[in-house]
């Protein structure tokens, strides 16, 4: 788990310099020294970033940093939020392996059809498409152990959320 | 009935505390579902959205706002703006309005800038005798200033959402966001002349020059956010790039806030705050895309109608929907949320897009101040240990004035919209 961690931190750090090293290298070429202008950059800038979002969403399963209004369910008592939020995680698990199931097939067709930017670079489209699989396929993950700890190791002192105000109980 | 039970839907995902991108990916499958199409259209919809070089723009503006919170740059705003001020009665408040502005401004989250300010002006003004709940009102109202300031997160937002151009909509956030930091100003200066609040010792000149050179880096981000974009050299993008870099360069060498043993793991935090947004502005997108279709904005435009709803009642409702919204979530989540929806459906009832934005984001500001549950009194709660209803206390009369501010922005368009017009022309 804690190396499953380390990897993925580590990869979306390398995807986000990349992203930066990039974006850079493309003003510099395009405002400053003209002759490394490129006509690549502004879409691999996008495909490096892209890939390091899609890895990072399932960083946000784990820490359970996805944006949502608790407001309401902050106010249940911690039997019926365990209720909601194991429905909350199926729903996630269905639409998560949906993404992959799909995104999958999108990546093979672009696979089998050669399918190709339309700049000089000609950057294979598979490479792109396959962060949305690869980026499902970890959350699909995040989701399973997060609905097994809902369904068989409630804890509410760590999976209930309180009030900003309240202070929990330790 | 269609249309009924898909509200339905969608509000009893968003009241089960479900993350916002997969109530909208949920609702943007039911939607394909009912018309018939093949579900891989979801997916193609979501990754392809997301493949476009004006998207990168949020990511990149998240990354460098990142790492100026990481960077120790709000002590070195502080420093600047209280040497500027020091000899004029209540200083301390008027710090705090002008380097929460700034600071907002730098890194678009007005409950990051609470809490990074809070920290250092909460008990600085404590000890030089400010009453509790007035200082925790400056600093939790002051925030919400630099949303209309560029680059402003929720603006390029709101333009990738509803197609209008980004330049333009930052122009026009200007004087609402001046006329907002002068009615603070003005407040400050008349509580402080009531209340007899303490001036500050005068800065001498050498003082004076050292600490706005510590400022000047901080200062470089928006400046370059600027140049790049008005001088019409950048693409947002682009400089939403060099904004990240000069962020990174500048906390890095000058600020000193993290070894360069953590950029990496500092940047990974980056992306993985744009990484919220990104997530849902893509099953945004292919939501907004269907929702048109669904006729749901169709039906509103035919209920205002059919309602005899004057423009001017329209915007008061949405106002106080946007209200309401707001307490619940944040600033560019309700975007994502709600303009989908509402984009297609302004100008056949007659309010410009441009003019709409900073209405929308000015409300946006007030639902992140207002009682009882705006997300900002807690986090000033919790940096200063004072109960909420003291933070209630304190906020009140700038909820008033925000309040003031937004009627005028709603019903003077001509604040919003003659800046735009002026340099880009009608």
């Amino acid at each position: 788990m804690a190396l499953w961690d380390r990897i993925e931190r580590l990869l979306i750090g390398l995807f986000g310099a990349g992203a930066l090293l990039v974006g850079t290298y493309q003003v510099i070429g395009r405002y400053i020294v003209p002759q490394y202008a490129s006509g690549w950059s502004d879409e691999v800038t996008v495909y490096l970033a892209v890939w390091g979002i899609f890895l990072a969403a399932s960083q946000l399963v784990r820490t359970d940093g996805h944006v949502r209004p608790d407001l309401v369910l902050r106010l249940m008592p911690a039997r019926m939020q365990r209720v909601v939020e194991t429905f909350n995680c199926v729903v996630a698990l269905v639409f998560c392996l949906g993404l992959l199931w799909f995104g999958f097939h999108i990546v093979a067709d672009a696979w089998d059809l050669d399918e190709r930017s339309e700049t000089v670079l000609a950057f294979p489209m598979w490479a792109y498409y396959a962060a949305m699989p690869t980026g499902a396929a970890l959350m699909s993950l995040r989701y399973i152990i997060r609905l097994y700890r809902y369904l068989f190791r409630f804890d509410p002192a760590t999976m209930v959320i309180f009030a900003p105000h309240e202070h929990k109980p330790s | 009935m269609l249309t009924a039970l898909f509200l339905l839907m969608f509000f009893g995902l968003l009241v089960c505390g479900m993350p916002i991108f997969l109530v909208l990916g949920v609702c943007a499958t039911t939607l394909f579902l009912w018309s018939g199409q093949p579900l891989i259209g979801v997916a193609s919809k979501i990754v392809d959205e997301l493949n476009s070089s004006t998207l990168m723009a949020l990511p990149l503006f998240v990354m460098a706002a990142a790492f100026m919170r990481r960077g120790g740059v709000a002590r070195a705003l502080v420093d600047f703006a209280a040497a500027w001020l020091g000899g004029v009665r209540g200083s301390l408040g008027l710090v705090t309005v002008l380097s929460c502005a700034l600071f907002a401004a730098i890194c678009g989250s007005s409950v990051a800038t609470a809490l990074a300010m809070g920290t250092i002006l909460i008990p600085a003004m404590l000890e030089r005798g400010y009453p509790r709940d007035f200082t925790l009102g400056v600093v939790g109202a002051s925030g919400t200033i630099g949303i209309v300031i560029p680059p402003s997160l929720a603006l390029i937002l709101y333009g990738i959402i509803t197609e209008q151009s980004v330049p333009r909509l930052f122009l026009a956030g200007i004087l609402p966001g001046i006329l907002q930091a002068t009615v603070f100003v003005l407040w400050v200066l008349y509580y402080a002349h009531r209340h007899n609040l303490p001036r500050e010792p005068r800065a001498s000149l050498p003082q004076l020059g050292r600490v706005t050179l510590q400022a000047l880096p901080a200062l470089a981000v928006p400046a370059v956010v600027m140049i790049g974009i008005y001088g019409g050299v950048m693409t947002v993008t682009e400089s939403a790039a060099i904004a990240a870099v000069v962020a990174l360069i500048v906390s890095l060498g000058f600020y000193r806030g993290f070894q360069p043993s953590e950029t990496l793991s500092v940047i990974a935090d980056g992306i993985r705050s744009g990484a919220t947004i990104m997530i849902i502005v893509a099953t945004a997108l292919a939501f907004g895309h269907w929702m048109t279709e669904s006729g749901v904005p169709a039906r509103l435009v035919q209920f205002t109608l059919d309602h005899h709803l004057k423009t001017w009642e329209f915007l008061l409702s949405i106002n106080i929907l946007l209200l309401i919204l707001g307490c619940f979530l944040e600033v560019a989540a309700t975007l994502l949320l709600v303009m989908p929806i509402l984009a297609p459906a302004l100008l056949p009832i007659g309010v410009d897009p441009v003019h709409f934005s900073i209405v929308f984001t000015h409300n946006m500001e007030i639902a992140l101040v207002h009682p009882p549950v705006g997300l900002n009194l807690y986090v000033l709660a919790t940096i200063s240990d004072a109960p909420i209803g003291e933070v209630i206390r304190g906020i009140l009369p700038f909820l008033l004035l925000l309040l003031l501010v937004l009627g005028i922005i709603t019903y003077v368009p001509e604040l919003s919209l003659w800046l735009p017009h002026l340099i880009y022309g009608g």
